[in-house]
């Protein structure tokens, strides 16, 4: 698969090392809002800005126990006592780094550790998807926003 | 004697009556969209922004634009304090974003065919739009 989009998979930036095709991410669900009446994902769960600044934030859940991916969805969706943790949403890896559109690839997937500080918890698995391609338009995230539905689990996993 | 739960036809009222006791889903996607009025900053984890009331407004005038021939969307918000409708059935999935008060983006899929672009505020909705919502 050619780096030529994203030089920055090829950098480790900690301990674990560059993100590996075969390993899946996840994305914390902090409330049941971000579910469609039928249980499946709606494209809120992915903040167009995030996508659009890139810094749509996952872990790399094959790379951290059961007890820490916990940990961290919980502090993550530690904000309120009236929304509970709605679980996590897993996709691979390669799917992330496969996808195009006609002419570009589309996302980059970056290890991107987080060091303790006040507010945050160290998390060496943190890993970030960026865009690959110029696709900055405002329409462009709509269409890259529906094509992760798409390629992340449908409905999230409860967090064991 | 065996009990069987009233049905409209039972209770006298007849079928034409019966619209107006049950919340349309475009109710119903209204009062989604207005509850996030009540989100607060943090409320999608650390960082995350409550949508403003004007994004609010403009989404409920994007509502009020689609026509009765449509599939009604399901609201959403995001934790960057953007709001959306959306659409997601097995014939495809769209997507109207508010960014802010003067940006609206849409993005639709069905089949082969999808259609991407910009609104702005009090634009009437693309008929390539509308074509496409009517077929999810």
């Amino acid at each position: 698969m050619s780096l030529d989009d994203c030089p920055d998979e090829a950098v480790a930036h900690g301990a674990l090392g560059v993100v590996g095709d075969v390993e899946r991410v996840a994305r914390v669900v902090c409330t049941p809002r971000h579910l469609r009446n039928d249980g499946t994902l709606k494209p809120s769960i992915f903040p167009p800005s995030h996508l659009k600044d890139g810094r749509l934030s996952v872990m790399r859940c094959d790379r951290m126990s059961s007890a820490d991916l916990s940990r961290h969805a919980e502090h993550i969706a530690a904000h309120s006592a009236k929304d509970q943790v709605a679980g996590v949403i897993l996709a691979r890896v390669a799917d992330l780094r496969q996808a195009r559109t006609a002419e570009f690839r589309l996302f980059c997937v970056i290890d991107d550790p987080i060091a303790a500080t006040e507010t945050a918890l160290e998390n060496p698995a943190h890993a970030l998807i960026t865009l690959a391609a110029s696709l900055q338009d405002y329409p462009d995230i709509d269409q890259i926003r529906i094509r992760l539905t798409q390629l992340f689990s449908d409905k999230p996993q409860p967090i064991v | 004697m065996e009990w069987f739960p009233p049905t409209y036809s039972t209770l006298g009222v007849s079928l034409r009556e019966k619209p107006s006791t049950v919340p349309s889903s475009r109710v119903l996607a209204a009062a989604e969209m207005r509850s996030y009025a009540d989100l607060f900053d943090g409320w999608d984890g650390p960082g995350s922004v409550a949508p403003k009331r004007e994004l609010i407004d403009r989404a409920l005038a994007v509502l009020d634009a689609i026509p009765d021939s449509v599939l009604m969307p399901e609201a959403g918000a995001s934790a960057d304090g953007t709001v959306e409708w959306s659409w997601r059935t097995p014939q495809g999935a769209a997507i109207i974003t508010i960014w802010d008060s003067s940006t609206l983006s849409f993005y639709a899929e069905a089949s082969q065919d999808s259609i991407k672009g910009r609104l702005e505020p009090g634009d009437p909705l693309p008929a390539g739009l509308v074509a496409i919502l009517r077929r999810l």
